[in-house]
């Protein structure tokens, strides 16, 4: 997974300096979450359907290797291909060897995150392959050259103003800013790729292991027409995307729509079982599943971060973390960005590569408390700092300061003693605007106030006033 | 081709999950999957009926609903609708529920300016590239969230519900269920008829995005309306 988290810090710090910007993603999310919550509310009880997604998922990354074959005989009956990517180069290169034999020139995507994480787009376009996103928000985003920001939600970042300027430059379109003139340019533009492609590559939220079922949750209608129209359909989809059966479906669909858009469901559902019957008259006529594991079965190592495996991408948790909301989704440096993605992006790359990400939060657990599957998400970003620090890979100043810390606490004299230098030392140390500052900490704030006495000076003055 | 990585990807699953840290609650014992997702659905829908909240979910989504009591009445009000919204060429399914209907043929006396076509297996994509609206019937109805469960087979092409500007569903009450879970319940017993099926769908409103400053914009890749006649009970 290609990430560029290390300039995580600096770019935090100058992201959260665009106000304009700060603005636009705060409006964006704010309305997610109103949205959200108006259709969970109306849920009779939705902790136990909270529960119950939880527990499916602890189910099935229990049993995964069972799944994943069960899944395999049962989509081979069906006529469907499965492959097995034990990285994204084979994964890629399964594709594009798919796509030479049959000659292949066009490609239409509809909206993975799997296929961001492992860049096929990019393999495609080297190899000369034109391969378009489908889906409007990653469509604008292809289009500017840039990257998604959002999981549900890729072109977040950009003004309406901005896509409309990016339309007319490069579809030689009239300037719009009007989101449904903007929206009927793409469907005119991408329909033609459609009925030209002859391939179409989606993602797949659910795989059935009972059925062999490709479960794919949109509303656009572009994963309909990906997985319709071309003559051969690819599923990229990861490991961890498995469940039981057909009957755990709805409790999906009824959170995963709630908490990602807002809705009570999608527009659309597709259950996609096999390339077209005998008889039927269209569907593709070849099927193909890559089961994607790019470094997912190592995460299950841990019993505690295997939890981060039950995501089913919904983005609720980026849309109430206040980081995500001041930073944006680009800062983050990985595909998948916001609470969630501090945790899946440093156990998918390296901790090392990735090390301020565990930082990315204030702890908040709104994250947590909001997630539709209850993955622990604070607690797992606080076992990360854990492990930086058990791996030397925090900053070495502090690491001093943290055992000088610890020496004080554990000694009574010492810290009676250090706290009294403390007061003493108090009215010369440096403001946040005075021209001495100590780095970072008063770069924008004062040291906080001590009070002017101790617990133990009152303790003993209260005794004696008593006495 | 490339070689497959199953062997590989299988036995480091496998290993990696012998650290024990998973206790396994919940899937196996207990009650069916659907029952817990029926127990923690909404319960405002007491003294409202199945076709009531249907009606409202559907309408709230941009679709719209027509209540019809006979065949006569589905048929002039399919009428009334392709001269509004001036649908010049309309393709239909072949599916047994709008032969029965005889809806091509009825149609085509009241509407003698429209095109009319089922749809065949020739060159279906430019057959629907120029229609307006396509029309079908469904597999199941569910009320909870205004849904419409279409099963692709020989005679109903998904291209059909997907590619003209606009959907329309011919259904009937009977096959209204109260959610989602109930419908996947009701086609799980009828085991054999969802395996002849390469794709299922679920339509919940029409097509829509809001990936413009969220924004919502309808109709996007998908059709831009839906409507959905549905026939009363005959009592």
């Amino acid at each position: 997974m290609h990430i560029t988290s290390k300039e995580f810090k600096s770019k935090a710090a100058e992201k959260s300096q665009d106000i304009a910007a700060r603005q636009r993603f705060g409006a964006a999310t704010h309305h997610a979450v109103e949205a959200r919550n108006r259709v969970v509310r109306e849920v009779l009880n939705w902790e136990a359907l909270r529960e119950t997604a939880h527990g499916i998922k602890e189910y099935s990354i229990g049993h995964l290797a069972d799944l994943l074959q069960e899944f395999e005989r049962n989509a081979t009956a069906n006529g469907v291909m499965v492959y097995w990517a034990e990285n994204e180069e084979h994964a890629c290169n399964y594709i594009l060897d798919l796509a030479r034999r049959n000659n292949a020139s066009l490609i239409v995507k509809s909206k993975s995150m799997v296929t961001e994480e492992i860049q096929l787009s990019h393999v495609l376009e080297k190899e000369g392959i034109e391969a378009v996103e489908t889906d409007l928000g990653e469509f604008i985003v292809q289009l500017a050259g840039e990257a998604p920001s959002h999981i549900t939600t890729p072109a977040i970042h950009k003004s309406r103003e901005d896509i409309g300027r990016l339309f007319s430059d490069r579809l030689g379109v009239q300037f719009s800013s009007d989101p449904a003139q903007l929206t009927s340019v793409a469907r005119d533009f991408l329909r033609e790729k459609f009925l030209k492609a002859q391939i179409g590559i989606s993602g797949g939220n659910f795989a059935i292991a009972e059925t062999g079922d490709i479960i794919i949750v949109e509303n656009e209608g572009n994963a309909r027409l990906t997985t319709t129209v071309p003559r051969i359909h690819v599923a990229v989809i990861g490991i961890e995307k498995v469940i039981p059966c057909l009957e755990d479906l709805p409790t999906f669909l009824a959170i995963l729509a709630r908490s990602g858009t807002g809705q009570k469901i999608t527009s659309y559902v597709s259950l996609i079982r096999s390339p077209k019957r005998p008889g039927e008259i269209d569907g593709p006529e070849e099927v193909h599943v890559v089961l994607l594991d790019n470094g997912r079965s190592e995460i299950l190592a841990d019993p505690k971060m295997r939890e981060v495996l039950y995501c089913i991408r919904c983005g609720a948790c980026l849309n109430v973390c206040p980081v995500y909301q001041t930073v944006g989704g680009h800062t983050y440096g990985s595909v998948y960005p916001g609470p969630i993605g501090s945790v899946f992006t440093p156990m998918m790359a390296s901790l090392e590569e990735s090390k301020d990400l565990p930082y990315a939060s204030s702890l908040c657990g709104r994250c947590s408390e909001i997630c539709p599957v209850k993955i622990d998400i604070h607690h797992l970003l606080l076992w990360l700092r854990r492990k930086s620090v058990d791996e030397r890979l925090s900053n070495p100043l502090e690491r001093l300061m943290i055992q000088v810390w610890c020496m004080i606490m554990k000694s009574v004299a010492l810290y009676q003693f250090t706290s009294r230098i403390g007061r003493l030392l108090q009215p010369v140390l440096p403001k946040k605007n005075s021209s001495l500052r100590v780095p970072p900490w008063s770069k924008s704030r004062d040291f906080p106030k001590l009070a002017p006495k101790t617990f133990r000076d009152l303790w003993t003055e209260i005794q004696k006033d008593s006495t | 081709m490339a070689s497959n990585h199953r062997e590989t990807i299988l036995n480091r699953i496998r290993k990696n999950l012998t650290v024990p840290g998973i206790s396994k609650r919940g899937h196996e014992q207990g009650a069916s999957m659907f029952e817990v997702q029926r127990s923690a659905q909404r319960g405002t829908d007491v003294g409202k009926t199945l076709l009531d909240t249907f009606e409202e979910e559907l309408t709230l989504l941009g679709g719209n609903l027509r209540k019809v009591n006979s065949k006569e009445e589905l048929i002039t009000s399919l009428r009334d609708i392709c001269q509004k919204e001036n649908f010049r060429n309309i393709v239909l399914s072949r599916e047994p529920f709008l032969q029965e209907l005889g809806l091509e043929e009825r149609l085509r006396i009241l509407l003698s300016e429209t095109a009319l076509s089922k749809a065949t297996g020739e060159d279906l994509i430019s057959q629907l590239k120029s229609a307006d609206v396509g029309v079908t019937a469904c597999e199941l109805l569910a009320a909870e969230t205004g849904t419409i469960m279409l099963r692709s087979s020989p005679v109903a092409p998904r291209a059909l519900s997907l590619l003209p500007r606009a959907h329309v569903v011919i259904a009937k009450e009977e096959q209204l269920f109260p959610t989602v879970a109930a419908c996947f319940e009701r086609l799980h017993r009828g085991g054999d008829k969802l395996l002849s099926s390469s794709c299922i769908t679920l339509v919940s409103g029409p097509s829509r995005t809001a990936d413009i400053e969220k924004v919502l914009v309808k109709g996007v890749h998908g059709p831009k309306d839906l409507y959905v006649f549905l026939m009363a009970k005959s009592k």
